[in-house]
């Protein structure tokens, strides 16, 4: 039976709770339907002057927002103009039940069809819409916004319209390899349809559903029919996402130029806020790969797994709203702002200073602390040292330096004109400041904290995004 | 046994869709009724749903052979609320969109016989008074030098004594027009007293507070 059909039964039910409960139980999961992302809240009023039989909630960006569903029997005769009187102010959804004729010319209009935000629709309408989306679910990235914010005057004929322009805009973009005009000119043709019947915000978020949808197809979002020219600088972050997710979760190779005109604005520091999700390789790593020459921090922090993995690991990951990379035993993460560093708690094992040779052995040593097994922290400047191994050497010479371990490293970072206090401790690069880039500091912390890691295994990684082979670090 | 919907008065009656709808935001505007149906809510063959009917007692044939069901339909029809919004008792409205006194006071006896008729019968289904209560609403007052006793037994008695038909086979019960009595409403609802209804800030507070004790 469809919808209507148990709309109708549920009203010829004798007992008047039962109807009403009835009643709401199929209109409540019918918009949900339509709209997955409400809560749907009946109350115990049926069809009340002031007192809404459904009230839809949802979440818009960290704001809770509500819409009263109001149920008519008839939202086509002279009557109803009452309720939009008194009603319409807070732009509710009216639903009539039983009416037999369409919205086309309603009584009550005269020749003024205004509904001041409201949206008047009826049984059959929602019908229709519910059809629609149980033949294509990605329908609903056009009822959604109508069902939270859709004003105007919806009867099952504009409904099909609705319905249909939206489908035929998927299909089209779903062939766009094939015909590229065709999907810019039907989801313009959807957009111009849906407009009637949203405002603006609604408008954008059809419009943003649609674009995902186009991205996730391989398409240019340059090439998408927008109201406005494609500028991801210019769009709010849920916009934004909404487009990286897509490339992300694309079917198709995405160039790295798209990854830059879409994302190389982003710093390492807002993309993990931006993507708003933990993700990890994939086509994570491809991303990244494309916006590394980006990328710069002013902090990084690392974690040694337990043990290394039996494979070797690369992959770039987003944990926790941070950037990071994981290279077989270590996890490092990238920040411009240390406070979110500053919980990360010390006793990480510290080096002997005995076996720390290829962790000293690159110019650029400013100075290191040394814990020994009785004194406390003994800082050594080695910024003048001729030869640091020579210098090392002396200081092992010395009674009971033999249990000396590495603290701390103050060095120039390779390539940049900074210096990098580096807490063994606490695995934590502060870089006073200075912004220097992501793939000096990934290698910088496989340098100081990986004991499992050869670093042109790293080189390649940072340069193609791909796992080195056993045989391509050899050669390397 | 055959059931003749009765087609009464109520289609005839000259009472229009305005007039049932203004007396029904009166009283939802009140917050201590809350109507969900009307007369001019039709089904999609265009049919009055049977929600707003209640039945008669009806005279057995001479013959013997089965009585018809007889049926009168009321303009709207929901619950009595308590002071705290807990729903009541069924309650059915009775509307007159008058500018003058007019007939009323002929047509509101024959109200009274109906509702004697229908208390009997519901009371009698379910072998106790059957909570059901009865509105007459009227946008302009009527027999006003009766007005104190139009909800008294004594004038339920008259109107059935004037309306035997209403009475089927019973005879008149005294008792239970007693019992019937505190279940009659009636209510003037005149332009003034629409004026009585609060303006929208005050009522989306109002209703805000209502939702949230409904998930309380």
């Amino acid at each position: 039976m469809t919808f209507v059909g148990e709309l109708h039964a549920a009203l010829e039910r004798p007992h008047r709770g039962e109807s009403a409960d009835a009643v709401h139980d199929l209109i409540g999961n019918a918009l949900r339907r339509l709209d997955p992302a409400v809560d749907i809240k009946r109350t115990h009023y049926f069809t009340h002057t002031f007192v809404p039989d459904i009230v839809l909630r949802w979440n818009d960006d960290g704001i809770r927002k509500e819409r009263h569903v109001h149920l008519r029997f008839s939202v086509t005769a002279p009557v109803f103009q009452q309720d939009l009187d008194l009603l319409s102010s807070e732009s509710p959804l009216f639903i009539g039940m039983t009416d037999r004729e369409g919205l086309d010319a309603p009584a009550w209009a005269g020749g003024d069809t205004s509904t001041n935000g409201s949206l008047v629709t009826q049984g059959q309408a929602v019908d229709d819409l519910d059809s629609t989306t149980r033949v294509d679910h990605r329908v609903r990235g056009a009822t959604g916004p109508i069902v939270r914010v859709g004003h105007g005057i919806l009867d099952a004929t504009r409904a099909e319209q609705v319905g249909g322009s939206y489908m035929d805009a998927l299909q089209a973009v779903d062939a766009m390899a094939v015909d590229l005009v065709a999907a810019q000119e039907h989801v313009a043709g959807a957009l111009a349809t849906l407009h009637d019947y949203l405002p603006e915000h609604g408008q954008l978020e059809v419009e943003r559903g649609l674009q995902s949808e186009w991205i996730r197809r391989g398409g240019d979002p340059y090439e998408f029919p927008s109201s406005t020219p494609w500028n991801p600088e210019l769009l709010d972050i849920g916009a934004l996402r909404e487009v990286l997710v897509s490339l992300l979760a694309s079917a198709n190779p995405v160039e790295p130029e798209t990854w830059q005109r879409n994302a190389g604005f982003i710093t390492a520091e807002d993309l993990g806020r931006v993507l708003g999700r933990n993700l990890r390789g994939g086509t994570f790593n491809n991303m990244a790969r494309a916006l590394l020459p980006n990328w710069t921090a002013k902090w990084a922090w690392s974690e040694r797994l337990p043990s290394p993995p039996l494979e070797d690991t690369y992959e770039w990951l987003v944990d926790n709203g941070l950037v990071g990379i994981e290279v077989n035993d270590l996890r490092t993460f990238f920040a411009d702002d240390g406070r979110h560093f500053k919980d990360k708690e010390g006793g990480n094992p510290l080096p002997m200073l005995s076996d720390a040779q290829p962790m000293l052995s690159q110019r650029g040593l400013l100075q290191v602390g040394l814990r020994g097994r009785l004194e406390g922290i003994r800082y050594e400047p080695l910024a003048n040292a001729s030869d640091v191994f020579e210098r090392i050497r002396q200081i092992l010479s010395a009674p009971g330096a033999g249990g000396y371990r590495i603290q701390s490293v103050r060095t120039l970072v390779p390539g940049v004109d900074s210096v990098a206090e580096i807490d063994l401790d606490r695995q934590i690069f502060d870089l006073g400041g200075r912004s220097t880039p992501v793939s000096t500091l990934a290698r910088m912390a496989n340098r100081f904290f990986s004991r499992a890691t050869r670093p042109e295994g790293l080189d390649h990684f940072l340069a193609t995004g791909e796992a080195p082979t056993a045989r391509e670090v050899d050669a390397a | 046994m055959a059931i003749v919907f009765k087609t009464g008065a109520e289609e005839n009656h000259v009472i229009g869709a305005q007039g049932a709808k203004k007396i029904r935001r009166w009283l939802d505007s009140t917050y201590r009724f809350k109507i969900s149906q009307t007369i001019y809510d039709l089904s999609p063959t265009g049919e009055p749903y049977p929600k707003l009917r209640v039945p008669q007692l009806v005279r057995t044939p001479v013959d013997g052979s089965g009585s018809e069901e007889r049926f009168e339909r009321f303009d709207l029809v929901g619950s009595v609320l308590d002071e705290n919004g807990g729903t009541g008792n069924t309650l059915y409205v009775e509307c007159k969109n008058y500018s003058e006194a007019g007939n009323q006071g002929t047509l509101y006896d024959e109200y009274l016989a109906v509702c004697y008729s229908a208390f009997v019968r519901w009371s009698r289904q379910v072998d106790a008074p059957m909570d059901v209560e009865f509105m007459w609403a009227t946008t302009h007052p009527f027999a006003q030098t009766n007005y104190a006793q139009l909800t008294t037994a004594s004038q339920i008695e008259a109107a059935c004594a004037a309306h035997p038909d209403r009475l089927g086979d019973d005879t008149f019960d005294s008792s239970i027009a007693q019992q019937l009595e505190p279940r009659l409403w009636l209510a003037i609802v005149n332009s003034r007293v629409e004026e009585m209804i609060m303006g929208i800030e005050l009522r989306k507070a109002v209703v805000a507070r209502i939702l949230e004790l409904e998930e309380s």
